[in-house]
């Protein structure tokens, strides 16, 4: 079993008549994920590859029902409200959409926690189920279904080391995108939790950045004995210099906090061993 | 996007936040029309931490603020270039305090610190006396939680502190900051409450629903590449070394950095060129990378797209390559589809094409040793 989603979960995506939005929804059906319907407040086309587009999330569910998640390519001024419609519709959320104000992040990471619902990103690749299924960007054609559980907070560093497990011939459970932003919804530990608890994941690649804490927590999760999984570490930016955002908004150093050193003492002092190198991530596996 | 000084006190100041009485001067001509009288508080206005250690912040008699004014303007304080200093009236002190709203991004949400201990580094505060510095998360305003807060702290002003915490973080939701900092809030001789200095950081991603602080653009520390790579829509940081990089994704080329110092390299700069590196954004990346003094030795490009075209990225490069007479080696690195007819475009042009990142970096690493060396 793979976490979040399966062959079988059903998703709308909300903003599908994008340049990205189309584009995705098109890969994603191919790759056999259950896109049900589109979601575009002004709704200029009635299908969308095939898949019939819809003015409200609530229109949508009405003729469509069993869906658990939507998929967001909104631009990022309308994402909020976008989110919150999911929200409190029921909905899941993968949130594609890069650049959206922090504060409209708050706000719908605050009705998510309210609501009891789990939301990935924003600015995420997404979520894949290898061999299954996939929410979001993520190229189906470097997957391949096996035993690793890998959870990212980058897009195409994430597939560089997917494409080496897959080609190790390790493969993934589940990879999970958390998204780059420094107010994200589901975070490393809620990935663990959720990877410790999976059959299918045998073990973890939990590949960070600098800036942030969220691998200082996975780390000090880690040491509280909750993950029996064998779990491997990867930090981009230890040569980063300070100060400086580096393309993701929440890669900053400032000061002592979220510098490489810190991750890597916090996952060392945990027992998880950190690659030096993205390749080395698959040598620490097998 | 952090505010100068006299920036964020205008924004005080519409906020109903008591600042002190300034004025600003970018040329010292400026201060001739000035009857100055007292005492006063010459400030550079940079954007750099530790000014007041580093001697950005003058007490002085009126007599002496052109002196103080003139020690600053056009010089540099740790780096930045003080362009304007701000001239204030020194404020009769007795107390001082700490506040600041910021965005806790663990709990999602917007936190308050205080602390009675106004006019430290706070950070430092927090480390050696954590005691002193208290902390609480504002989902939305709570005026009872807050007036409750600083009735168990600060009984006496806990009426006025609540106020201005209310001022500031009506300040903090509608320009969209990701920072209000006091730091000190002065209580001065007659009872009155001023924001002595004044910290605010604006939210790059909600400008757009700001046009009033487009003005105030032109990062801080930018320098003029950077700057031009961030009107083309590229993430830019320029960096020490020889060799120039490019990847698409921040994660990606931050590895490629990495890789490159594991081998012995020193990247020149970091650009990402984002998603769907078409070839015109490779373009003006290359052009950009390659500008940067002194002349990087080699470039590498790193890109992992899943659908993203090699043989017309390598074509691209071919263009650009030769219609611009690039000397520098070029080592490139590309998954996508063609890989295969993109890696015979590559070679047929002279272009490193590798397999691996690794590969790529380690051939960077030789390439820049081979002509010269990284001293």
């Amino acid at each position: 079993m793979s976490v979040l989603l399966g062959k079988k979960t059903k998703a709308i995506i909300q903003g599908i008549t994008g340049e990205q939005g189309s584009f995705h929804a098109g890969l994603m059906l191919k790759y056999g994920t259950q896109i049900v319907a589109g979601v575009v407040p002004k709704r200029a086309k009635k299908t969308v590859h095939g898949v019939p587009v819809y003015s409200t999330v609530k229109a949508a569910l009405k003729e469509r029902p069993g869906v658990e998640w939507s998929v967001l390519f909104v631009p990022a001024r309308f994402a909020k409200n976008a989110a919150i419609e999911a929200l409190e519709n029921g909905l899941n959320l993968v949130i594609v959409t890069e650049g959206m104000p922090v504060h409209d992040s708050i706000q719908v990471m605050q009705v998510a926690k309210k609501l009891g619902r789990t939301v990935v990103g924003p600015n995420c690749p997404g979520v894949a189920a290898a061999g299954e299924s996939k929410l979001g960007i993520i190229p189906g054609s470097i997957l391949a279904k096996g035993s690793v559980g890998v959870v990212s907070r980058s897009g195409t560093l994430t597939y560089e080391i997917v494409q080496g497990l897959s080609r190790a011939g390790l493969g993934e459970s589940t990879v999970i995108g958390v998204g780059g932003d420094p107010v994200i919804g589901l975070d490393f530990v809620e990935a663990l939790k959720l990877f410790e608890k999976d059959p299918q994941t045998r073990s973890v690649a939990l590949i960070g950045e600098i800036g942030v804490d969220l691998e200082e927590r996975a780390a000090s999760f880690i040491k509280t004995g909750a993950v029996k999984k064998k779990v491997v570490a990867y930090i981009a930016g230890r040569t980063a210099p300070e100060g400086k955002r580096m393309g993701h908004a929440g890669a900053i150093v400032s000061g002592n906090a979220g510098t490489a050193e810190s991750k890597v003492k916090a996952f060392t002092e945990a027992g998880v061993r950190v690659a030096l190198l993205p390749s080395q991530v698959v040598e620490l596996l097998s | 996007m952090k505010l100068h000084e006299f920036q964020a006190k205008e924004l005080f100041k519409k906020h109903g936040i008591t600042v002190p009485r300034s004025f600003l001067v970018r040329k010292l001509s400026e201060l001739k029309q000035k009857k100055l009288k007292g005492e006063y508080a010459v400030k550079a206005q940079v954007l750099v931490g530790g000014r007041g250690k580093a001697g950005g912040v003058k007490f002085c008699h009126a007599t002496m603020v052109p002196e103080a004014a003139a020690g600053m303007l056009g010089n540099y304080l740790k780096g930045e270039r003080v362009e304007s200093v701000l001239v204030e009236e020194k404020l009769d002190v007795r107390r001082e305090y700490y506040l600041s709203l910021a965005i806790s991004r663990s709990e999602k949400s917007v936190v308050f610190l205080f602390s009675r201990a106004g006019g430290v580094d706070i950070e430092e505060l927090a480390r050696e006396q954590p005691q002193e510095v208290h902390r609480l998360l504002l989902g939305s305003f709570e005026w009872a939680r807050v007036f409750s807060f600083f009735l168990a702290l600060e009984k006496e002003h806990a009426n006025a502190l609540t106020e201005v915490v209310e001022k500031m973080h009506r300040l903090m939701t509608s320009k969209d900051c990701e920072l209000v900092e006091i730091n000190p809030l002065v209580l001065d001789a007659r009872g009155k409450f001023l924001a002595a200095d004044a910290k605010v950081s604006i939210d790059e991603n909600a400008l757009y629903r700001h046009p009033e602080f487009e003005s105030f653009k032109g990062a801080a520390h930018a320098t003029k590449l950077e700057e031009r790579a961030r009107a083309k829509g590229l993430a830019y940081v320029e960096l020490e070394g020889d060799i120039a990089v490019i990847g698409n994704g921040a994660g990606l080329v931050m590895a490629t950095l990495d890789v490159l110092n594991y081998f012995g390299g020193k990247p020149a700069n970091f650009l990402d060129v984002g998603g769907g590196a078409a070839h015109e954004k490779m373009e003006h990346a290359l052009r950009i990378v390659l500008a940067k003094k002194p002349t990087p030795r080699v470039a590498l490009v790193n890109i992992f797209g899943g659908i993203t075209r090699c043989d017309e990225i390598a074509e691209g490069l071919a263009r650009f390559k030769k219609k611009h007479k690039v000397t520098q080696p070029l080592v490139v690195r590309m998954i996508g589809t063609n890989e295969a007819e993109g890696k015979r475009v590559l070679e047929k042009n002279g272009i490193h094409a590798m397999n691996s990142m690794e590969d790529a970096a380690r051939k960077a690493v030789q390439l820049a040793g081979s002509i010269g060396g990284v001293e």
